[in-house]
């Protein structure tokens, strides 16, 4: 299995990764009776023009298997400390899950250092607990994250 | 006897993997073992090779020239 990395641009990554999204989707979206995936390709788009948006993508004989999006910004309370790296979201597909997951995130790690990022941040579902996963790869658990649907009592 | 680091290598990999040491080959790759990330990550720390390395690691012949590497330095 020859594994390939490459840095799409979000018109190319969305060609492909609207196939996957229905899986990623299921697999780890909240609220999934409350609301359902839509996609907001337009502001994407505008991201990836402004450059705020780093999308690796892993391929295995050209299929799309895996990515890791990240929005890249100066965090509002550390202007000096340089540009951090916040993922959207990463997916491997379920029959790729061995090692290829691992693979990405070491790559991803190597191009944020070589764009001069200088802190990533990411999250786990609670069901799809990656604490040791991360922690392994030298990340510090720092945060939980909390989350509570109000849409129904909006007035 | 001071166990050699192939007999090292062999003994790791095939508890994280389950296959026996006989069945292990030099150009089985890392998918091949049917090891998840967290598997290689474990094996990877139990060899003492940084995970960031593991961009360089496809077979079991490269984690055995990563030990030796390791070794002659």
């Amino acid at each position: 299995m020859k594994l390939t990395f490459q840095n799409d641009n979000w018109a190319e990554f969305y060609r492909e990764a609207k196939d996957l999204f229905p899986l990623h989707w299921k697999e780890l979206a909240i609220f999934q009776d409350k609301y359902e995936a839509d996609i907001d390709y337009q502001r994407y788009l505008k991201m990836d023009e402004l450059g705020i948006i780093d999308i690796l993508t892993a391929r295995v004989a050209q299929r799309l298997v895996g990515y890791v999006i990240a929005f890249l910004q100066v965090h509002l309370h550390y202007k000096s400390a340089g540009t951090m790296a916040y993922t959207d979201m990463y997916f491997v597909l379920p029959e790729y899950r061995k090692g290829v997951g691992l693979r990405l995130f070491v790559e991803f790690e190597k191009r944020m250092r070589a764009k001069g990022v200088v802190q990533l941040m990411t999250s786990c579902k609670v069901e799809h607990d990656r604490t040791e996963f991360f922690e392994q790869l030298g990340w510090t658990h720092t945060d939980n994250t909390f989350a509570k649907y109000i849409g129904a009592l909006c007035r | 006897m001071e166990t050699s680091p192939s007999q090292h290598l062999l003994t790791a990999i095939s508890e994280a993997s389950g296959i026996a040491e006989d069945d292990l080959r030099a150009d089985m790759t890392i998918e091949e073992l049917g090891l998840d990330s967290l598997d290689v990550l474990h094996l990877l720390a139990v060899l003492r090779i940084p995970a960031d390395e593991i961009d360089s690691i496809g077979t079991i012949a490269d984690l055995e020239a990563h030990l030796s590497k390791r070794q002659l330095g």
